[in-house]
């Protein structure tokens, strides 16, 4: 139900950027400045284009759980971190 | 009946390898206690008392016919419900590995079978090791309470007795977070210093093994046996491996302990505040200097932690939560999988970056101030009682000074320092050098001489004893 919705406003990603982002311009504000209140039907949306299938009933709960990461990695995603290598477990040796 | 509370884990070796003590009476008694405890508490998923039974007795004959299996001969020891067993199911505490027997032991296992222990059951798991409410465990303490997670069968059965000792595993807390507030010792060692082969992922880049005992030395002593490299680990790392017992008498006097702002943050409650501050002038007291350090990078540690737990979690699931099998979750783990999935990478890879400036920042904090280890709170608060936790969002909040040594991949462990004026235990973290765990036993070792929060046990134990 949210789904069918939210398909009747949104047809591509990159509407729902421009929903995201109020529809200042073409170019969107990053991941990190979007407000953090996803809708059950933005759920719904996400899920598809990522190719999950969410229960109807989820959409609410993961919803606000969503929501409540993108409020708690706002301090992270105002870091100036583009100089830092990422951690990451690779190592390229060859063992036998 | 064997006074299990008194019996240490080296006590109970030292016994059974003297013929004061035989291995099927130790079970039969843990055996009695689980009988006693467990309709209050719910800490195990299967009880292997046939099989146990059966082991105990063999490696009665065998010690008899004076072949001794190894330094833990006849001593039964349970694990967490993510590890593989292949004599009893392995659920992660989900219907959807119900009744799910892995095709071998997991490496620690192998390790503990090989020194001669005796597998006595499966300790419950929150599901998965991820969702944290709803647990179907309680606090050892106080039955509405919060027990702890995601090893919160493991923590709640060492406390009152139903084991000797115990696997945990340590995503983000998860060994010394039930360890702190059921009142026991819990080790997360260092990232690569024991096996994962064979243990269901958390985080695959947080995950460790390690032991859950009622006294510092007994930690130290199943370390040793669990630690080493295991080629069927890509993460497991061939490093020296110290004896962790030969120097833990040693005290503190000499050992520099980093006392930093953010373990002491304004979030914390004022009682755990009030003991770990107590706790640590007592570490001062014995010799220890104390060294104020700050440590910036940490402030984003639990949206760096929690994102990179429920990314990797998220990733892992895949297998299993597509449509029909969603439901086969509990829901409040459905949640967090489904908004782990929908990170966006940026955000992932934002929080890798951080946790690669915190582990600079912690190396070099350590190396300029020559720190032996940081010494604070495990937790921010007591054991809370269980309705608290009906909104996932604010495990978090309450993880976050455990999940810095899974982020930086350093040693830590939680020993007990106190207890609320309710009742409650409280944990002293200390965090130490990659791969130097030998000093971390050394000083809570050296504190648990000085206290004697260890001989409290809670009243389930005393009714026990009493009646």
């Amino acid at each position: 139900m949210f789904h069918a919705a939210w398909e009747a406003r949104v047809h591509s990603v990159e509407e729902l950027t421009h929903y995201r982002t109020g529809g200042h311009g073409p170019e969107p504000v990053g991941l990190c400045c979007m407000q953090s209140d996803f809708t059950p039907a933005e759920i719904a949306v996400m899920a598809t284009r990522a190719g999950l299938v969410i229960p109807e009933e989820d959409l609410a709960p993961v919803a606000k759980a969503l929501s409540a990461h993108f409020k708690r990695v706002e301090p992270l995603m105002a870091l100036e971190l583009s100089s830092v290598e990422p951690a990451v477990l690779f190592d390229p040796r060859w063992h036998d | 009946m064997t006074d299990l509370h008194a019996l240490t884990l080296i006590d109970a070796a030292a016994a059974i390898r003297s013929g004061s003590l035989s291995s099927v009476d130790l079970v039969q008694a843990l055996l009695q206690t689980i009988d006693h405890t467990e309709p209050a508490v719910h800490a195990y998923a299967f009880v292997n008392a046939e099989q146990a039974l059966e082991h105990a007795a063999a490696a009665d004959r065998a010690l008899a016919a004076g072949n001794d299996a190894g330094p833990l001969h006849g001593l039964p020891i349970a694990a967490k419900d993510l590890i593989w067993t292949d004599e009893m199911p392995t659920t992660a505490g989900s219907a959807v590995l119900q009744d799910w027997i892995a095709p071998g032991d997991a490496t620690v296992v192998s390790r503990l079978r090989d020194s001669g222990a005796v597998i006595l059951g499966k300790t419950v798991s929150h599901e998965f090791g991820a969702s944290q409410n709803d647990p179907p465990t309680r606090n050892a303490w106080k039955a509405t309470h919060f027990p702890g997670g995601s090893s919160a069968g493991a923590g709640v059965a060492v406390a009152l007795g139903s084991a000797l000792a115990a696997l945990g595993s340590d995503s983000g807390g998860s060994t010394r977070k039930p360890s702190s507030l059921n009142g026991v010792v819990g080790v997360k060692p260092t990232y690569g210093r024991v096996s994962r082969h064979g243990v269901i992922y958390s985080g695959s880049s947080m995950d460790q093994v390690g032991p859950i005992t009622r006294r510092v030395a007994d930690a130290a002593f199943l370390l040793e046996i669990l630690s080493g490299f295991d080629p069927h680990d890509p993460s497991s790392i061939d490093a020296p491996l110290p004896s962790f017992l030969e120097h833990i008498g040693e005290g503190v006097d000499g050992l520099r302990l980093g006392v930093a702002d953010y373990f002491f943050d304004e979030g914390l409650d004022p009682e755990v505040r009030s003991v770990a501050e107590t706790a640590i002038a007592a570490l001062e007291q014995l010799g220890a200097e104390l060294v104020e350090v700050s440590l910036p990078a940490l402030s984003v540690a639990a949206p760096a932690g929690y994102t990179i737990l429920m990314v990797e979690q998220a990733a892992f699931h895949q297998q299993w939560i597509t449509h029909p099998r969603e439901r086969e979750y509990e829901p409040e783990t459905r949640w967090l999988l489904a908004a782990g999935s929908l990170i966006p990478a940026m955000h992932y890879q934002a929080a890798n970056r951080a946790r690669a400036l915190m582990k600079a920042e912690m190396a070099a904090t350590f190396g300029a101030l020559r720190i032996d280890a940081l010494v604070g709170p495990t937790l921010p608060s007591p054991a809370l009682a269980v309705e608290a936790f009906d909104n996932p969002t604010h495990v978090p909040d309450y993880v976050r000074y455990t999940v810095v040594a899974n982020l930086t991949g350093q040693p830590a462990i939680s020993v007990p320092c106190g207890f609320s004026d309710e009742g409650l235990p409280i944990g002293l973290q200390l965090i130490g050098k990659p791969f130097d765990e030998g000093t971390l036993f050394r000083i809570a070792a050296a504190y648990e001489s000085a206290s004697s929060w260890f001989e409290r046990r809670p009243p389930l134990v005393t009714a026990q004893a009493g009646g």
